[in-house]
């Protein structure tokens, strides 16, 4: 049985060692799910991942949309129905399911629709760090936020019967740290789905012309007034201390950091865990902090409990002093840990902390290790080409609008492309706004998986205003950043030509681009005379660069049981240094004045045997 | 009590699966255990690291001060982390060198090896072991993590048995595996004991 498989499967009762990512999915399938709906993004993605893997089994419709509006709209379709439905997603991705999310909280649902967020505090793999909580008040949506992989599926549960019980979306926060971390989770019981709930219409229940979204703001109000009566206080839980003076209030990973600090260094104050952050628990709160004549506060990113418990005081006249981000006793910015919130814990107590590690100096020997394209990646070929295509035709200066994806990794040495990098499908966008002001052509990248979430407007877009730019689709057929999922263009990555699958190139076509060219970048030559070719067009020209992933493609070859073995020929290597300067693949290196091939990490594309890699061809197959 | 293992590596050696391997067994010795996971921008060839917390803890971060011992995968990202451990952290290190591309790039080689080893030996207790070539002569090149976690059982840190290891790795790979990952833990168990009875390092 496959590790997915064994969660699924799992009895009641079971003590499974999960991650929080997973322990949300099977909180999806113990909540009874009928349908589960995503656009693949860290630190989201292994709830889909897991879902994927067991869809089927589990009898649930499974799908990974185009984006995360979609995503939302189809979750949100099958919840108006009756049935629990879910949505997850990075926490840049709610900003693209924000429109219809703020709309759908308006219109409520029928059956429990969740709607996840995982936010990025310290931006690991993202763009921001924006903190998600906010959407809770811009929605007026009720806010559920764990605080360890255990909760994270009990919660989860309870969000979908809330969700059903008051006939609105729950949005469901966890942050890096507590979907990307392991714990021991008992599971409970699969539930059942729910039966269809014959649908009346007539009644516009589910749409927001403004005569209706005039009705339902009402009604949301008071929704939300009645979690906060009934809810909201029963996601509390206190562990009691026994200074009274001090008390502290956290949330989220906040409060499993907080818990550790107390219990270690012997400061036995009380501690709350607020596990609805919106509406807050006023009442649980009022208690604890009239208790508690000193409150620290700790939450990652902004002051947003802060703001509210610091309002709430002021409204109910109670006399207390927090401490928290507004006086500087915690950051604004970045994750915290035990030593962030064991320091700002020990400056509000007054107390010396010396348990802060005095950092020493780094080694001399040390040498930075960014992060770099997959040994055969054929996004390193691509840049190699275009780099060199732009040298042969004077453009080295043009400008590079990259996107999201593993080839935002352009923007490192050697390769240096990626002037611009700022969201989902904006490459072109930014393309089209440059030639307004600059008179030169410039050159996108974009990934197809980007591709199709956001970047076909722009294209339009680029075409409506004959955009002077060379738009580069990185077409590796998989969402690889996040972890290979599939995409419209390719819906089963085990099956490159699998029927249904959309033709990037037909898009490009069908949007009216004159130039529109596939080419493979293992084959340099072909492609650096295409990329030469669109430099002399007349508005946006479209090269598909299409050629698996590496991984993909390296597991299927495995599976296959193909292996060739390059290795450098040391009487033909000069030792010029060329391809470990210009191509920069992670197996290549220089020892004893020769390039050398580590084995181990060669992915055998067989592209540093190209002569435009290698001038001397003195890479070989043996 | 807790005990913090931070395992790093360089993305694709499989710094996850020691951190799962460790912790399974830490769980198979009835221990409370939290591990997380940091993979980075890359999917390969960047920087990985793995924290895994036994005992009765909640935060999935250790503090820096407090952890007991660091498993590097590669030499590099084990030096990456010396000065920023407490000098009672001791380092069990992978002699299994990858070349980061910001040297490759500039024609520079690898640091030569007791080089890196003596800047880590400067703060720490440190046991080098070769789990790559172990791992070889067993016949798997995949099975060196179950060699690092045989060192880590015979440096005696955490309060696991052989057994509960031999428990986790049945466990964690199917049968054809398991027995690789079983001589390889053995071997990796070995080593260390033999190193360290050579070196009288004591560790408590
Ligand atoms: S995962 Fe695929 S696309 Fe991403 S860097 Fe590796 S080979 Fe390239
Ligand atoms: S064949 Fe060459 S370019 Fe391709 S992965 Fe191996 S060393 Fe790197």
């Amino acid at each position: 049985m496959s590790y997915y498989d064994e969660i699924l499967e799992a009895k009641d009762g079971q003590v499974l060692f999960l991650l929080g990512n997973e322990a949300i999915a099977r909180g999806a399938i113990e909540s009874g799910i009928s349908t589960a709906a995503t656009y693949p993004g860290t630190p989201s993605s292994e709830v889909g991942d897991l879902l994927y893997a067991v869809y089927r089994k589990a009898g649930i419709h499974f799908e990974y949309s185009v984006n995360e509006k979609v995503a939302l709209e189809v979750a949100f379709a099958s919840a108006s129905l009756g049935l629990r439905s879910m949505v997850f997603m990075k926490h840049v991705g709610m900003n693209v399911a924000a429109d219809a999310m703020l709309s759908i909280a308006y219109t409520g649902t029928r059956g429990g629709l969740v709607i996840m967020t995982a936010d990025d505090p310290s931006m690991h793999s993202s763009q921001n760090e924006q903190d998600n909580r906010h959407y809770a008040d811009l929605g007026h949506l009720p806010m559920i936020e764990p605080t360890t992989p255990q909760e994270a599926k009990d919660f989860l549960q309870r969000a979908f019967d809330i969700s059903e019980r008051y006939r609105v979306p729950v949005i469901f926060r966890t942050t890096t740290m507590i979907s990307h971390e392991r714990g021991l989770v008992e599971v409970s019981h699969v539930g059942k789905p729910r039966e269809i709930v014959p649908f009346e219409s007539g009644k516009a229940e589910f749409n927001s012309l403004p005569q209706y979204a005039m009705r339902n703001k009402k009604l949301l109000e008071e929704k939300i007034s009645k979690i906060k009566d009934v809810e909201s206080d029963r996601f509390v839980s206190i562990e009691r201390g026994k200074e009274d003076e001090w008390g502290a209030i956290a949330s989220g990973v906040g409060y499993a950091y907080l818990h550790d600090v107390i219990s270690k260094h012997g400061m036995d104050i009380s501690m709350m865990k607020i596990g609805m952050t919106n509406p807050l628990p006023e009442r649980s709160i009022i208690k604890f902090i009239s208790e508690h004549p000193r409150i620290i506060i700790v939450e990652e990113l902004d002051s947003y409990l802060e703001e509210k418990i610091r309002a709430l005081c002021q409204l109910k006249g109670i006399d207390v002093e927090i401490y928290g981000k507004m006086n500087s006793y915690f950051p604004y910015d970045y994750e915290f840990n035990m030593d962030v919130v064991r320091s700002g814990v020990m400056k509000a107590m007054q107390k010396d902390d010396t348990h802060m590690l005095s950092i020493r100096e780094e080694s001399p020997l040390l040498a930075a290790r960014t992060p770099v394209l997959c040994p055969g990646c054929p996004h390193r070929a691509s840049f190699f080409t275009v780099k060199k295509a732009l040298k042969l035709a004077g453009m080295s200066d043009a400008k590079i609008s990259s996107d999201i994806g593993c080839y935002s990794l352009g923007v490192y040495e050697p390769f240096d492309m990626g002037d611009y990098m700022i969201s989902m499908g904006s490459s072109i966008g930014v393309a089209s706004g440059l030639q307004n002001a600059l008179s030169e052509r410039s050159v996108s990248f974009i990934g197809d998986s980007t591709f199709f979430h956001a970047g076909i407007p722009g294209l339009i877009n680029a075409k409506l205003n004959n955009a002077q730019t060379t738009l580069i689709i990185l077409d590796n057929r998989i969402t690889a950043m996040t972890g290979q999922q599939p995409n419209p263009g390719s819906r089963d990555p085990q099956d490159l030509n699998a029927a249904g699958n959309i033709s990037i190139e037909n898009i490009a076509r069908g949007i009216g681009i004159d130039f529109v060219k596939t080419v493979d970048p293992y084959n340099i030559g072909e492609m650096l005379h295409a990329v030469t070719e669109s430099f002399k067009v007349d508005g946006p020209a479209v090269i598909i660069s299409s050629r698996e992933c590496a991984i993909l493609r390296d597991a299927k070859e495995k599976k296959a049981g193909r292996h060739v073995v390059y290795a450098v020929n040391v009487e033909k290597c000069t030792g010029c240094e060329k391809c470990v300067e210009d191509f920069a693949c992670p197996a290549i290196s220089m020892s004893g004045g020769k390039a050398t091939i580590d084995p181990d990490q060669c992915d055998e594309c067989g592209v540093c045997a190209e002569r435009y890699v290698c001038p001397f061809q003195a890479i070989e197959v043996v | 009590m807790e005990t913090n293992i931070l395992i790093v590596g360089v993305g694709g050696q499989g710094v996850i699966t020691v951190g799962r391997l460790i912790s399974m067994a830490a769980i198979m010795a009835s221990h409370n255990v939290v591990m997380s996971e940091l993979h980075g921008l890359a999917q390969r060839g960047g920087s990985v690291s793995v924290n895994v917390r036994v005992g009765n803890v909640m935060s999935p971060l250790p503090e820096a001060s407090a952890i007991d011992c660091v498993i590097a995968l590669e030499p590099m990202e084990g030096l990456r982390y010396s000065h920023k451990t407490g000098k009672e952290a001791v380092f069990l290190v992978n002699l299994h060198p990858m070349t980061p591309i910001s040297l490759s790039m500039q024609g520079k080689e690898y640091p030569p090896m007791p080089a890196i080893l003596e800047e880590i030996g400067r703060d720490h207790a440190v046991i080098p072991i070769d789990a790559s070539a172990i791992a070889h002569s067993v016949g798997n090149i995949r099975v060196s993590n179950s060699v690092l976690a045989g060192a880590l059982a015979a440096a005696s840190i955490l309060n696991v048995s052989k057994d509960d290891f031999h428990v986790a790795i049945g466990k964690m790979f199917g049968s054809k595996l398991k027995d690789q990952n079983i001589i390889a833990f053995d071997s990796g168990y070995d080593y260390a004991s033999n190193y360290m009875e050579k070196r009288h390092i004591l560790l408590d």
